[in-house]
């Protein structure tokens, strides 16, 4: 099965970075990963941990496994990329790059390098001498694709793609794509999604992967096929449920007729030892530009005899063959020696030199309790005591009971059992706002004569883990609390988010809360049930209640003393 | 070295999307904005209609636009622009049924940009670029007023409309001002009405682009 990583999803945007790139490294002799992962943080092309810019390449580069550093790979699944679809070669080291004859085509025709990358997805090949593969794959993916979508009545489906043109043994058998061509038609006969998903199962399993992952496989192919309007996207109930399909346009019709009156060239037959291949070499990259709409008629005429002498032979009249997609970069030195940049004589070292700390901004707010001489909340307590009953006395039972229970309740029960909650633990009455009250977007308050809090509840039905969306409305919360002021509080007491869960320790949202504090100086705790639960079970066993005016102050996670 | 000529970039059929047909047409001013106005599908059904839209006025105006990559879970706005002297951060509501999440994912953004993106000594102006504005008696306006009183930070509002009114009239956009620092006591474009009078139109022909419908 071929493989094709994913770098970007948008085409356009893909072509576009590729001309910023060409700006930045033209006169270099060569550039490298680290060259391309400092101009892509430098002009904020891409991100790491939400930083834009130096800051995001510091902390990338801050881990030192190569491996893990997320702007490197970014940079690295570009540069697969761009050396997969011909642009840039790699010169005396592997991960030194140039740009080639075909990618400063690119560079510099504006709008003309949509058309070229029509064509370099044609002539993506494998094998070739461009790029390590593990796969064993003898194909053409691209040309194959649109085949297939012409034999499977001008439309392809996603997992098709996979099952079919990507996962060919041998892509120029016309046996086997006919067979592959049925039994997807086998398939579609079904008008069974589950039959198609069965298949998409075993091809997992038989690579060893998840089903998810094969079908990120597609995800550059299909932003691909749509950006050169050769397909567009429809939703279609072939499979007895409605389906996204692309569906071939006229434009991809076209290019399929195209294919097919051409001869289909792999690298692998030709012979750089003989004299013909630099001529074959030369007639595929300028039908290749022919095919994209590139003024080359005058050169292309000097071949005319050899075109016509294939057209007998073959029958084709066009060419389909993309040296720089084939050949390495030594080997193009020979094959098409007249193309050879000159490259510039500037160098860059790239050295980042930083301490910062990228380790979790995980902060806890360490609540105390206080003895009671109120009157509990009669019913809560008596569920509570009810709980511990059940599970014999054992408090910790209880809770995993209790936690449990409560894994799949929807809002309408979570809701008002977290404000019993709260209130028991609060030793006073903690309400939702009444339904309709759209002024009250605070789903729990906890009132008091000074400090009253808002409390942002997800039901571990909404999200198992509080999010920055809970962050988010906790912070609006106490904004709409401060200027409404429907109850009384003060602008350094804590507003909370509860959930089923706390985020894990490299969640965005310890950033976040970190960051609402410093910009807004406004403090959001946030509470899992587990917690919750916990702290109700000890202040009915030790007649102790929590007070508000603890959480004066207080941000990240609540932590309970005693607990 | 010789470098071939691509035709595609001098054909008079030179194809240009939908979107720019939207906005680079030959229409007059009202023909373009009546256009335009019935344009949300053609934005919607267009691959990243919206972001091409909004790209190619902010363009105009000498702009940057950043759109976030997918799947970045920790970019969370819809774009951020910069303007040179001054950056904003964006949510974008096309249609605007979501406009009521629009000011708190603006404070998420703004915190996020104030402290990741070494931005502290430059403006950052928190905008909603929204089809229609929502109506009078929606709770929008007063969170807008609300985030202002309490945090000091002024969220501006903009359809658009009055974007594109912006980009056919020449007229330079400024955020910095509070041209459209729309709110519960003040929720009109005013600006926009010299813009329209030179077009011989008036906010009146086009309810709730530039003042709330009801």
């Amino acid at each position: 099965m071929i493989r094709f990583r994913n770098p970007i999803s948008d085409m356009g945007i893909l072509i576009d970075n590729f001309k910023k790139m060409y700006i930045e490294f033209s006169n270099m002799d060569y550039f490298d990963l680290d060259n391309i992962a400092e101009f892509f943080a430098r002009e904020q092309l891409a991100s790491s941990s939400g930083y834009i810019g130096d800051e995001a390449l510091k902390r990338s580069y801050q881990i030192k496994d190569d491996s893990r550093k997320s702007m490197k790979m970014q940079a690295k699944s570009y540069a697969e990329l761009f050396r997969f679809l011909g642009w840039i070669t790699s010169g005396e080291k592997a991960l030194y790059f140039n740009f080639t004859y075909l990618g400063v085509h690119v560079a510099l025709s504006g709008d003309g390098a949509k058309a070229l990358f029509e064509q370099c997805l044609l002539g993506i090949e494998y094998p070739n001498h461009v790029l390590d593969v593990k796969f064993t794959d003898e194909n053409k993916p691209f040309v194959n694709m649109l085949v297939f979508a012409k034999a499977l009545d001008e439309k392809i489906h996603r997992d098709e793609i996979l099952l079919g043109p990507m996962n060919l043994a041998n892509g120029y058998d016309s046996k086997e794509i006919n067979d592959k061509i049925e039994y997807l038609k086998g398939i579609r006969a079904s008008k069974n999604i589950n039959i198609l998903e069965n298949e998409i199962q075993k091809l997992a399993d038989t690579n060893c992967m998840q089903t998810n992952s094969v079908r990120n496989l597609t995800r550059f192919v299909i932003s691909a096929l749509e950006f050169t309007g050769w397909f567009e996207k429809k939703n279609m109930k072939l499979y007895g449920k409605s389906a996204p399909f692309l569906i071939l346009t006229s434009k991809g019709y076209d290019t399929v007729a195209s294919i097919e009156k051409s001869y289909n060239f792999r690298g692998e037959n030709i012979d750089l030892k003989k004299e013909n291949s630099k001529f074959l070499t030369d007639i595929a990259l300028l039908c290749m530009f022919r095919r994209a709409n590139f003024e080359v008629k005058k050169d292309l005429s000097n071949y005319e005899e050899i075109l016509e002498k294939i057209k007998s032979e073959t029958g084709k009249e066009d060419f389909l063959f993309s040296p720089y997609q084939f050949f390495s970069g030594q080997e193009l030195k020979i094959v098409l020696p007249q193309y050879i940049m000159d490259i510039g004589t500037e160098h860059r070292d790239f050295e980042t030199i930083s301490n910062i700390d990228i380790h979790s901004f995980k902060t806890e707010a360490i609540v105390e309790s206080k003895k009671s001489s109120l009157t509990k909340n009669e019913q809560t307590s008596r569920m509570l005591a009810k709980r511990l009953n059940d599970s014999n006395g054992n408090t910790e039972n209880a809770i995993k009971k209790f936690v449990n229970d409560i894994s799949t309740m929807k809002q309408t029960d979570f809701y008002p059992l977290i404000a019993d909650l709260l209130g028991f633990i609060f030793n006073r009455y903690a309400f939702a706002p009444s339904a309709g009250n759209n002024n009250m977007r605070y789903d729990v308050m906890i009132p008091d004569d000074k400090y009253s809090i808002p409390v942002e509840v997800k039901s571990p039905t909404e999200e198992e883990m509080l999010s920055a969306k809970a962050i988010r409305q906790a912070l609006e919360n106490k904004v709409l609390l401060l200027a409404r002021k429907p109850y009384p509080t003060i602008f350094d007491i804590s507003s909370i988010a509860c959930g089923y869960k706390v985020p894990n320790d490299r969640s965005d949202v310890y950033k976040l809360i970190k960051e609402i504090y410093e910009t807004y100086k406004i403090n959001i705790s946030i509470l899992d049930v587990e917690t919750l639960i916990k702290s109700a079970f000890y202040c009915a066993r030790t007649n102790s209640y929590y007070d508000v005016a603890e959480f004066i102050g207080k941000r990240g996670v609540i932590k309970f003393e005693n607990l | 070295m010789k470098i071939y000529r691509s035709k595609n970039g001098d054909s008079k059929e030179k194809s240009i999307s939908k979107i720019e047909e939207l906005i680079v047409n030959d229409l007059s001013i009202k023909e373009k904005m009546d256009n335009l106005r019935n344009s949300i599908q053609v934005v919607k059904l267009s691959p990243n209609g919206e972001n091409e839209l909004i790209r190619i006025l902010l363009e105009g105006f000498g702009a940057k636009i950043y759109f976030p990559r997918k799947g970045d879970n920790s970019e969370r706005f819809d774009a951020e622009i910069d303007f040179g002297a001054y950056k904003s951060v964006v949510e974008i509501e096309i249609p605007s049924t979501e406009i009521l999440d629009a000011p708190r994912n603006l404070l998420d953004d703004y915190a996020v940009q104030k402290c990741r993106k070494q931005e502290n000594d430059k403006q950052v102006v928190p905008l909603v670029i929204c089809w229609d504005l929502p109506n009078k008696r929606t709770d929008y306006w007063n969170v807008i007023t609300d985030v202002t009183s309490i945090l000091g930070i002024k969220i501006k509002t903009i359809s658009i409309l009055a974007l594109a009114l912006h980009y056919w009239t020449k007229t330079p956009l400024n955020l910095q001002n509070d041209d459209y620092y729309l709110e519960y006591s003040h929720c009109s474009m005013s600006n926009i009405d010299d813009m329209l009078r030179k077009a011989n139109l008036s906010a009146k022909d086009y309810p709730g682009y530039f003042t709330p419908y009801k």
